[in-house]
């Protein structure tokens, strides 16, 4: 090598360092001010409805990121998941290659679909009645400055559960029912310190007969099986998607007092298959 | 041909600015406009700041005292460059994760990337300081050995 193609060499090098020290100043400057931010939903920015017709669990959220630098954000991976308490997933979501560009700050809406019928009956019957709260697993990745920096998070979302029964209906008879049904869910389940409450409330139970388009039917007879105690039955028929049958969910009860103690006697619970 | 004798090199005036004058008008800049920020991890880059470019400084000077082809000069050159990424690695936060709090959340910054393309451009200039020591170390051994220190041309 001559002198000639050294210096040549020299000039490149140089070039180089300085171009190096000056995008590590311009990327400290970036994260320091912020310039470059995601905004996670939070707990109430996760919503979530159900849809019969197309038999599907819907849950809506989004979140934003805002890119001020001087690159675009590329490669932008989300994986979602959806567990309950005990961990056991309930679904897994994917979305892949978004981009967020420079100067922008870009909301990515995510929809995310769950078929009813990927769920088991255990795990629906679960969330048809018990409130509780799910947790949506949230693991994101991109890509800065040409895949040189790479931005990665994994949260954990508390996401509250009400049973969708509970919303199946505007009618508040119908709502009172059902509030009425969980209470009797949750004193059986024995998980409720409010049962004191929750007994007292089902003194005020209506009869109820109600028949959805979809074919979900919900009764609720109240008889008096002596002076100070009722006999309730509550029926549920749940029609399936898969197949053609449906299952019957029947459940009677003796509520009151007697001899001055509280009285909660189950009397029968059984769930069928009718096809 | 007379060269007028200079207090600091090239070499060390562009470190001077590259590495600790404009950083250090970066800091403070981002210090006095964002005041949400945490003032302690600014003030830390400050402090790492300061003596690791004294250090690159220094040695960047030092270097250019020697004659090209002068081990010592290459030495000195292979020091700077080293300085220089240890300097862009604390500047960066001193790993190759970052963790940064935003809306709440904890993000990670993974620069394993970016340490690369530094390594790979220190890797470079010690190319450059090793080709450099090795041409002028052959031409000097063809020099007369009482040649005047300021004419000769291997100096920088």
């Amino acid at each position: 090598m001559n002198r000639q193609q050294l210096s040549y060499f020299r000039v490149v090098a140089l070039i180089m360092a300085g171009l190096v020290a000056t995008l590590t100043l311009c990327n400290l400057f970036t994260i320091a001010t912020k310039a470059v931010s995601v905004y996670l939903p939070t707990e109430e920015d996760v919503h979530w409805s159900i849809d019969p017709v197309q038999k599907e669990l819907l849950f809506r959220t989004s979140f934003s990121v805002n890119n001020q630098g001087v690159y675009d954000i590329k490669g932008i991976d989300i994986s979602a998941q959806l567990v309950k308490e005990n961990r056991k997933p309930l679904l897994t979501f994917e979305k892949k290659d978004m981009v967020a560009l420079r100067g922008s700050n870009t909301t990515f809406e995510l929809l995310i679909p769950i078929n009813l019928n990927t769920i088991s009956i255990v795990d629906w019957f679960s969330l048809s009645y018990k409130k509780t709260t799910l947790q949506l697993l949230l693991d994101i990745e991109a890509f800065y400055m040409f895949g040189l920096i790479e931005f990665t998070v994994n949260e954990e979302i508390d996401v509250p559960w009400s049973p969708p029964l509970l919303n199946i209906s505007t009618n508040t008879t119908v709502e009172h029912g059902l509030e009425g049904v969980y209470s009797l869910l949750q004193i059986s389940q024995n998980s409720s310190l409010a049962s004191f409450s929750d007994i007292i409330s089902l003194f005020s139970l209506p009869q109820i007969s109600y028949t959805a388009q979809n074919g979900f039917s919900f009764f609720l007879t109240v008889t008096s099986y002596s002076e100070t105690v009722k006999n309730i039955t509550c029926r549920i028929i749940t029609p399936l998607f898969v197949t053609n049958g449906s299952f019957e969910f029947t459940a009677s009860f003796l509520i009151g007092s007697e001899a001055g103690a509280f009285v909660f006697e189950m009397q029968e619970v059984r769930i069928r298959y009718v096809s | 041909m007379s060269l007028k004798k200079r207090w600091f090199s090239l070499k060390a005036l562009l470190a001077l600015f590259l590495y600790l004058i404009i950083p250090l008008t970066c800091l403070l800049i981002i210090m006095e406009s964002y005041p949400e920020l945490s003032k302690e991890q600014l003030t830390a880059r400050i402090y790492w700041v300061i003596p690791t470019s004294l250090v690159v400084i220094i040695l960047a000077q030092a270097s250019t005292v020697y004659k090209k082809g002068e081990t010592k000069r290459f030495l000195l050159s292979v020091c700077f460059t080293i300085a220089t990424m240890v300097w862009m690695f604390g500047l960066l936060g001193g790993g190759v994760i970052i963790t940064t709090p935003w809306n709440e959340y904890a993000f990670s910054l993974h620069l394993n990337k970016y340490i690369l393309l530094i390594v790979f451009v220190a890797g470079l200039n010690m190319l450059y300081y090793t080709l450099e020591w090795r041409v002028y170390r052959q031409e000097k051994s063809f020099l007369p050995p009482n040649r005047r220190k300021t004419d000769n041309p291997l100096y920088d």
